[in-house]
């Protein structure tokens, strides 16, 4: 059978056929539009953030601080908003602050050459512990702006803004990636650092780079969260990094770096979320949400190495 | 075993893997007291017959016989129990145990309570070690002795297990002369032994030296089996590419006078100490120096990979005192490196993407990469250098080491390029590719493009290089024009 | 307000200097988990107490870890506090301490769950609390002329407490109309976990009058996932569990909300007992094993005899008095062992 799947999208284009069509099966509701738009809304966020996610994995880095980072941010968000009764402050101080973290992310990692996993794991303690220094208790939104209300919660043509939102921001990603230097850089630097650096390749400007676009994207997620919550929470986005990297890495990209796309990021989202909203729908207990993702990215794992293998 | 080691034959064996056979009917006969030569170009099936001797690949066909007695080796194990053993290129120690803590690692010497009865563990290795006559420190580090001692350790370590048949793969591909000597009296040793030795190499003159027998694969097909006495270098390449191969090539003598790249006083932290010299436009410019002398760390840090302390290089009248490799690659010069899996090829990319890697900007419009355009020069390089693959979209893991390193070359030669620095371009390449490999070198310095060359091969060395410089522990012990350039005198520099 | 404590303050204090009972001079709490805002409003509720008595009090947080907590009350032991007030970070982890503490001589309050060896615990009663608000919805239901009420529960199944609660809610509100949980689902407690699987649950079955929050997390999530799902707001009730912060108030202050029940637990209240009970149990007064704090239905109506709130400064201001005058149970109708 695995010879019919020449790469990884298909197999994962081919499971989420299968998910839908045993979901659609037991449950007529599954393809309604209410509930094709709630797997996509929250599939959406995720997207945002993998899309960076799936250039740092494929230069062979990762960030675990994309989670209390963007709880961080609702934070942030909902208080300048609040404080300056203006959407544009409120962004701006998103993105400076966000800018920021994921400088010093990059910065940590190629110039104190810390171990990405250990330099955000890091990054990750000192948000988590700091948004309560910044403030101890939950932000509601009294500013009552109806745009700032309509970023997570409204809808362009019955489709919901955060997936449009994130459509927005797709293209430039499958460009970035699929048609300019830049994606071979960051192939390059994932498979194989020394060669790509004595190809005349500045690694750490393109490694920094990655955790900044990273950072930038959670900043979009987190403020489509805040949006969605109306609140800024505290510990919200809750093992959110784990999400993230595990549909980015069910999508094909390697931990080891080297090899990723963002169609199959996208597909393994949705594999993901598809399972989760099917879970709900069967009235499965919902401890299943993080079982079945964890099995299916073992299998998914191991079968892309068997493809892998058979191609040699 | 109890029963004296006689003869291992491989008979008809064949091996076929999804689409490519691998083993079409080969034998081969190791007899004891005897090296028997393994020769052929990379993909011609050496390794397949290899990890079916060891028991990491099953045969399809064909009869292994031990002592005339028909064996089954399915695993592992088995090739271990009838004291057959592999050294392979690799060395598989441990760095941080001692000598003899490595030898005896699968079967330490126990006193009567049951603790490691470490005085017996040493003086027992030391025996074995006088035993292949090797002078060692059975207590010292692993980490700290050199891949020939580490190699020979290996070695020992198959005595200890008893081995009847030693396969050796390239055991002197990273040894200097003096220590290749070395493994040829421990070979010695173990034919007295009567342990039967599998010698692969791609050195033809090592084999005239120590072997007796010398079987030739070709595309997995049995090709030959000479008695060495019956044979020459000619015949055996012949055996090897399938062809007459021309090994010679004219590099007349050469007067040079403007100056391409000018380095001086280079120092750096891990070794270079106060190294100058000029390159001229158009000279093939030869380094030597044995291991450690700081030839790669020298290619290194002028590419800019490697930080320098202090010193600068100046091309074309721009001093660089700071420079990252971007500068380099900016100002036209190349590195092909002599770790073509560690830091040249990208196991990721194709053939077209690892060759335009640097050159990206040349198919770049507006921001997008022109493939067709980038397809076509990667086919016209292709072409050029008659490499074997289907397209240039293959996988460049799927290449043998030859067609890869062709591939690395044009990954600088489809650019504008001023100076090439290569290290160690024919290592671990087979004849075929390697004398087209130095043919394509002396034709880029004759249209002007300046060469460092880097090599252990003397002989290329001597027949290339317009001038050549020997290094000796990160300094530059002596400079030879080509005319009084001997091989004798080149060794002497580089002893010191 | 401030001058009626004042002056309680001043009676307090006078009669007690009258009276044989002295005021303990320190006591120490250790809190489970010190920045979620129900326990911010318990340690204020704390603080507010001692210092009214003239307590030196200190907290410390065992941040969810038991090891840090048997740690820091050794640490407090060791600081000789007259009462150690606890808020267990699991039943079990706490029996050694307690132990420790007896043989120390320092007298233990527990707050929330109780745990073997205990002396005396204040909490509030969950099942009690849910049935209040679950209540209070099935009332207005019948004012709107409804005859079945379609609730969607985000709740948390894995723990005891928060499972009376929504008890305590479906079983209040079946005295008054048919009542159908039509989904039950884990929102974590959190907000954002809340909008999404209450986001999935609607897509399946939107046919929803009353949305239940274990927390107001819980309550606010769901809401926030009916309003992204663009589900008209006219027929919806809302209610949420705890008073933890500001989150009811700001929702139901606004115009039109359907958030219009919360089943308050008055956290500042439950730090205010327990100050209490730890000056009582210090004095040798006969201590209840559990003592019940107040919990109420809070709706736009009456919140205020309880908070003043104020929008633009995001604060709440707790009533103690009128808090305190709330009938309170003296046992619990459901406990965990009755699951």
């Amino acid at each position: 059978m695995l010879k019919y799947f020449k790469s990884n999208e298909s197999i994962l284009f081919f499971l989420l056929i299968i998910l839908c069509i045993f979901l659609s099966f037991y449950n007529p509701q599954f393809y309604s539009i209410q509930n094709i738009n709630s797997i996509l809304r929250s599939s959406s966020t995720v997207m945002i953030v993998a899309f960076g996610m799936t250039i740092l994995l494929t230069s062979g880095e990762v960030d675990l601080s994309v989670g209390a980072l963007m709880s961080f941010v609702t934070v942030i968000v909902m208080d300048v908003i609040n404080i300056s009764g203006s959407l544009f402050l409120g962004f701006l101080a998103v993105f400076i602050f966000c800018l920021m973290i994921g400088l010093i992310n990059g910065l940590v990692r190629t110039m104190l050459n810390v171990n990405s996993l250990i330099a955000t794991l890091a990054m990750m303690l000192i948000l988590q512990g700091s948004v309560y220094i910044y403030s101890m208790a939950a932000i509601y939104n009294t500013h009552l702006l109806p745009f700032f209300t309509f970023i997570g919660q409204g809808f362009v043509f019955k489709i919901p803004m955060p997936v449009i939102i994130m459509l927005f921001i797709l293209p430039f990603f499958i460009f970035l990636l699929n048609y300019t230097k830049y994606g071979r850089y960051f192939t390059a630097i994932g498979s194989n650092p020394s060669s790509s650096s004595l190809s005349g390749i500045n690694n750490n400007k393109f490694k920094i780079l990655g955790f900044v676009i990273t950072s930038l994207l959670v900043g979009v997620a987190g403020i489509i969260l805040a949006s969605l919550m109306d609140t800024g929470q505290q510990g919200s986005a809750k093992g959110f990094e784990l999400i993230v990297i595990a549909a980015v890495l069910l999508g094909g990209t390697s931990f080891k770096g080297g090899s990723g796309t963002v169609i199959g990021t996208i597909l393994g989202i949705l594999i993901l979320k598809v399972i989760d909203n099917g879970i709900i729908l069967m009235r499965i207990p919902q401890e299943f949400q993080l079982v079945v993702p964890g099995v299916i990215l073992i299998l998914a794992v191991y079968f892309d190495t068997l493809r892998k293998e058979k191609n040699v | 075993m109890s029963n004296k080691f006689e003869s291992l034959s491989l008979q008809n064996i064949r091996k076929e893997f999804p689409g490519v056979l691998a083993l079409d009917n080969v034998s081969l006969k190791a007899e004891a007291g005897k090296v028997h030569a393994l020769m052929g170009e990379n993909g011609a099936g050496k390794s397949t017959l290899i990890k079916i001797l060891s028991g990491a690949y099953t045969k399809d066909a064909g009869n292994i016989l031990f002592n005339g007695k028909e064996i089954n080796i399915t695993s592992p194990n088995d090739s271990l129990n009838y004291g057959i053993k592999v050294v392979y290129q690799e060395i598989s120690l441990i760095p941080e145990f001692t000598v003899g803590e490595n030898i005896f690692l699968e079967k330490f010497p126990l006193n009567r309570l049951g603790a490691i009865d470490w005085k017996k563990l040493y003086d027992d290795c030391e025996k074995l070690l006088q035993g292949i006559g090797f002078n060692l420190d059975v207590r010292e580090k692993v980490a700290n002795l050199s891949i020939s001692e580490q190699q020979i350790i290996e070695i020992a370590r198959a005595i200890f297990q008893n081995a009847s048949v030693v396969v050796m793969d390239e055991p002197t591909s990273s040894l200097t002369p003096k220590e290749i000597d070395k493994l040829f009296q421990v070979i010695e040793r173990l034919k007295n032994n009567d342990i039967s030795i599998i010698y692969i190499t791609h050195k033809i003159d090592e084999i005239f030296k120590i072997a007796s027998d010398v079987t030739v694969l070709r595309d997995g097909k049995f090709i030959s089996h000479r008695n060495i006495n019956d044979t020459s270098e000619e015949i055996l390449i012949q055996d090897m590419v399938g062809r007459k191969v021309d090994q010679k090539f004219e590099r007349p003598l050469n007067t040079f006078s403007e100056v391409q790249m000018n380095v001086k006083n280079l120092s750096t932290l891990s070794k270079l100490d106060n190294i100058s010299f000029k390159l001229h436009r158009g000279e093939i410019l030869g380094f030597f120096g044995l291991m450690g002398a700081g030839r790669t760390e020298l290619a290194k840090a002028i590419f800019g990979y490697d930080k320098i302390l202090n010193g600068k290089i100046e091309i074309q009248g721009n001093v660089y005192e700071k420079f990252n490799t971007q500068t380099m690659v900016n100002n036209g010069i190349g590195y092909v490196t002599e770790d073509r899996k560690g830091e040249g090829i990208i196991n990721d990319m194709n053939l077209r993407e690892n060759m335009s890697l640097p050159s990206l900007g040349l198919f770049e419009k507006f921001l997008i990469i022109n493939k067709v355009k980038e397809k076509k020069l990667a086919n016209q390089y292709i072409e050029k250098f008659e490499v074997k693959t289907p397209s240039s979209e293959r996988l460049i893991t799927l290449l043998s080491g030859g067609n890869q390193q062709k591939i690395l070359l044009s990954r600088w030669l489809l650019r504008e390029l001023k100076i090439i620095i290569l290290d160690e371009p024919t290592r671990g390449v087979d004849i075929g590719a390697k004398t087209e490999i130095l043919k394509l070198i002396n034709d880029l310095a004759k249209d002007g493009l300046s060469v460092i060359l880097m090599t252990s091969e003397m002989n290329d060395l001597l027949s290339l290089s317009d001038r050549i410089i020997v290094m000796a522990g990160g300094k530059i012990s002596k400079e030879f024009s080509k005319d009084i350039a001997t091989q004798e005198e080149i060794f002497k520099a580089a002893a010191i | 307000m401030k001058i009626f404590s004042w002056l309680m303050t001043v009676i307090v204090a006078s009669t007690l200097s009258f009276s044989s009972f002295a005021n303990p001079k320190k006591i120490g709490y250790i809190v489970n988990y010190g920045t979620h805002e129900w326990y911010q409003n318990v340690i204020f509720g704390l603080q507010s107490r001692a210092d009214e008595l003239g307590i030196d009090f200190e907290v410390m947080d065992a941040n969810l870890d038991i090891n840090k907590q048997t740690a820091m009350a050794e640490d407090f032991m060791t600081k000789a506090v007259d009462v150690l007030i606890m808020t267990p970070v699991n039943e079990e982890g706490v029996v050694p301490i307690l132990r420790k503490a007896k043989a120390d001589g320092t007298p233990v309050v527990l707050e929330g769950n109780p745990a073997k060896g205990m002396t005396t615990l204040f909490a509030i009663c969950d099942y009690d609390a849910g049935y209040k608000a679950g209540d209070a919805v099935g009332r207005i239901l019948v004012s709107r002329g409804e005859t079945e009420a379609r609730v969607m529960d985000v709740g948390l199944p894995l723990l005891s407490a928060t499972v009376l609660r929504s008890l305590g809610f479906m079983e209040a509100i079946a005295k008054h109309v048919d009542a159908v949980k039509v989904h039950e689902l884990d929102g974590s407690g959190m907000i954002d976990s809340s909008v999404e699987v209450a986001s999935a649950a609607l897509a399946a079955d939107s046919n929803i009058n009353v949305i239940y929050g274990i927390n107001d997390g819980s309550a606010l999530g769901g809401l926030q996932a009916w309003r992204a799902a663009g589900l008209p707001e006219n027929d919806l009730i809302v209610a949420g569990t705890g008073a933890e912060g500001l989150a009811f108030l700001n929702e139901m202050t606004k115009e039109n909300t359907p958030y219009l029940v919360e089943a308050a637990m008055f956290p500042e209240g439950v730090g205010y007992t327990g100050m209490n009970l730890a000056v009582d149990l210090f004095n040798g007064v006969d201590v209840p094993e559990h003592k019940v704090t107040p919990t109420l239905a809070l709706t736009v109506h009456n919140y205020a005899n309880y908070y003043s709130f104020d929008k633009a400064g995001q604060t709440r201001q707790i009533n103690f008095e009128n808090v305190a005058n709330i009938p309170t149970e003296t046992k619990c109708t459901k406990y965990a062992s009755d699951l």
